[in-house]
């Protein structure tokens, strides 16, 4: 997905826009704009801040600037900038946040992100991207520049891609798979949708849960989901973020907001802690959103409900 | 009309827009007006480009902005107003960009520097920073980035009237000399004074062309009102009935 990304990133700086960078060029895949469109390429250095302002005074005189950086510094060190410079005036900058969730793994808590989502979500007139394949991550980009405004693309380390099984359906903001009209039912966004897939023979399946694959946070697909739980019991919200202002609490208030009879709502996700060194699938484990995790609370909630 | 009489009608405007909202930075608002003064009806061009990155002084802004016969009607700080409580580009396009946020406008301007630089655009791109703004580690990062990428087309202004919200600045964090550090960062400066015409032309008139350029203006907060000028307490007007009595005494409302 990093080539996807690259090439992608190259097109468009062809368009109109222009990829800025700070400083992390060989690890964002911008370093292949670089090489094959220096004129429209600029490395800010380290300096988050003045990047997104110098973004929203680029955007004043009509260029199209997509900021890259790791999601952590992008967001975090540059977070009133994008409040004052970005989303108040809603400037067209698009913000591409690499490195999210626990994908920078062994670089420990300082790179990790797991409240991108929260903060950006809180921002009026961003809209927000959650790509997981290629083709996904294509429409993202496509809607992210088409749309006038400010807007953001989770992205994760290197070429993470989920695997996602032949019956999928895309559906625009939301791809689909397993059963229909279904009782029970994983809403996830993100890579951690592969978690989701590898427990396609030994629960999805037997169990006949429905899976939802959220590629559009903001707005947030309300209508489409709306139907799609409209039969649900059970739903589990699996996200590789914080417990507080990601998915799962976009689910709960849809849920209220459409009076859906749901039995019980259940989150999965990183909770309210910082975490350390370690690989993907350590954090996950400890994070309880591993397969195995999630195969072990959803098997046993079923065994309590039978 | 001269630069003076310019001024004079100018500073009225501002200060019965002040006087009407009972609200606003006006000590800062008067430490500029010479500067906006200049640049607006003497130095800049129709391909020119002002950033207001002290937005504060967004009184001093909107008031050049009506004596060029814009926005006669609108009242400061009031409900879907054009002349918000700092610059705000949703409802003044002449602002070019929002601030306020002390900082950000001059990244902003550096954007807009590189913006024009990449599309062959003509035009400077001055900006007007404050020097209490320049304790924020942001103004570096821009200046940095201006110097790097040689943008020629940008004029950095520098309202030095040693008084921040708190008091005066070498008290709550010295900065030092500002021109050293500006040409430190490879940044062509000069200071003037920031109340004299002829200064400020000389100083603008003498850009070295080859970067950003920038100068230092000496300049005195609540300049020209005895009671106001060098006084950290006139920061904003925190006494709307004691301002309208000096406006008073004056013969300016």
């Amino acid at each position: 997905m990093k080539d996807l990304l690259a090439s992608l990133l190259l097109r468009y700086s062809g368009e109109g826009c222009v990829v800025l960078d700070a400083d992390c060029t060989t690890s964002t895949g911008t370093s292949f704009v670089e090489a094959h469109n220096p004129s429209s390429f600029i490395n800010m250095g380290i300096c988050e801040q003045n990047m997104i302002g110098v973004a929203a005074g680029l955007a004043a005189t009509g260029l199209i600037p997509i900021v890259n950086g790791f999601a952590a510094m992008v967001l975090f060190r540059a977070a009133e900038q994008l409040v004052h410079s970005v989303s108040y005036p809603s400037a067209n900058v698009k913000i591409l946040g690499h490195y999210s969730g626990f994908s920078s793994e062994i670089e420990g808590a300082a790179h990790h992100c797991l409240n991108d989502i929260a903060l950006i979500c809180s921002l009026p007139n961003f809209s927000v991207h959650t790509p997981v394949d290629c083709e996904s991550l294509e429409l993202a980009l496509q809607l992210a520049i088409s749309e006038p405004g400010p807007a953001y693309v989770r992205l994760y380390r290197g070429n993470a891609i989920a695997h996602l099984p032949p019956d999928t359906v895309r559906l625009g903001p939301a791809l689909i798979f397993g059963a229909r009209k279904a009782r029970n039912v994983i809403v996830a966004f993100g890579n951690i949708i592969d978690e989701v897939i590898e427990l396609r023979s030994r629960l999805l399946e037997p169990h006949g849960f429905l899976v939802i694959c959220v590629l559009r946070l903001k707005p947030f697909p309300s209508r489409i989901l709306g139907d799609l739980l409209d039969t649900a019991k059970l739903v589990i919200v699996v996200e590789e973020h914080c417990g507080h202002g990601g998915l799962y609490a976009m689910v709960s208030a849809l849920l209220l907001e459409k009076h859906l009879n749901v039995e019980k709502i259940i989150g999965l996700n990183a909770g309210d802690r910082h975490y350390s060194s370690a690989s993907l699938g350590e954090l996950r484990a400890q994070a309880g959103i591993s397969a195995e995790s999630i195969f072990g609370k959803i098997d046993r909630l079923l065994r309590d409900h039978a | 009309m001269t630069l003076d009489e310019k001024y004079d009608s100018v500073r009225k405007r501002m200060l019965a827009m002040l006087s009407a909202s009972g609200s606003g930075h006006v000590g800062s608002s008067l430490s500029c007006l010479h500067i906006l003064v200049a640049l607006h009806f003497r130095i800049m061009d129709s391909h020119d480009l002002f950033v207001l990155s002290k937005g504060h002084a967004a009184p001093a802004l909107y008031a050049v902005l009506q004596e060029r016969g814009l926005y006669q009607t609108e009242k400061l700080r009031s409900a879907g107003s054009a002349f918000q409580g700092h610059p705000d580009v949703r409802y003044l396009p002449e602002c070019h960009v929002s601030t306020g946020s002390l900082g950000q406008g001059c990244s902003m301007a550096t954007g807009i520097a590189m913006g024009r630089k990449l599309r062959a655009k003509d035009g400077l791109v001055y900006v007007l920073l404050g020097d209490g703004e320049c304790q924020e580690g942001q103004i570096w990062e821009a200046l940095l980035f201006a110097n790097h990428h040689h943008l020629e087309n940008l004029v950095l202004l520098i309202d030095q009237n040693r008084i921040q919200h708190d008091g005066f600045t070498e008290n709550i964090l010295s900065l030092g000399s500002i021109s050293e550090k500006f040409r430190s960062f490879g940044i062509s400066c000069q200071e003037a004074n920031g109340h004299h015409f002829d200064e400020i032309e000389r100083a603008l008139a003498t850009r070295s062309g080859e970067g950003p350029s920038a100068v230092v203006f000496h300049t005195q907060k609540g300049h020209g009102f005895a009671g106001m000028q060098d006084n950290p307490h006139w920061h904003s007007i925190k006494d709307p009935v004691a301002f309208r009595a000096m406006l008073s005494e004056r013969n300016l409302l």
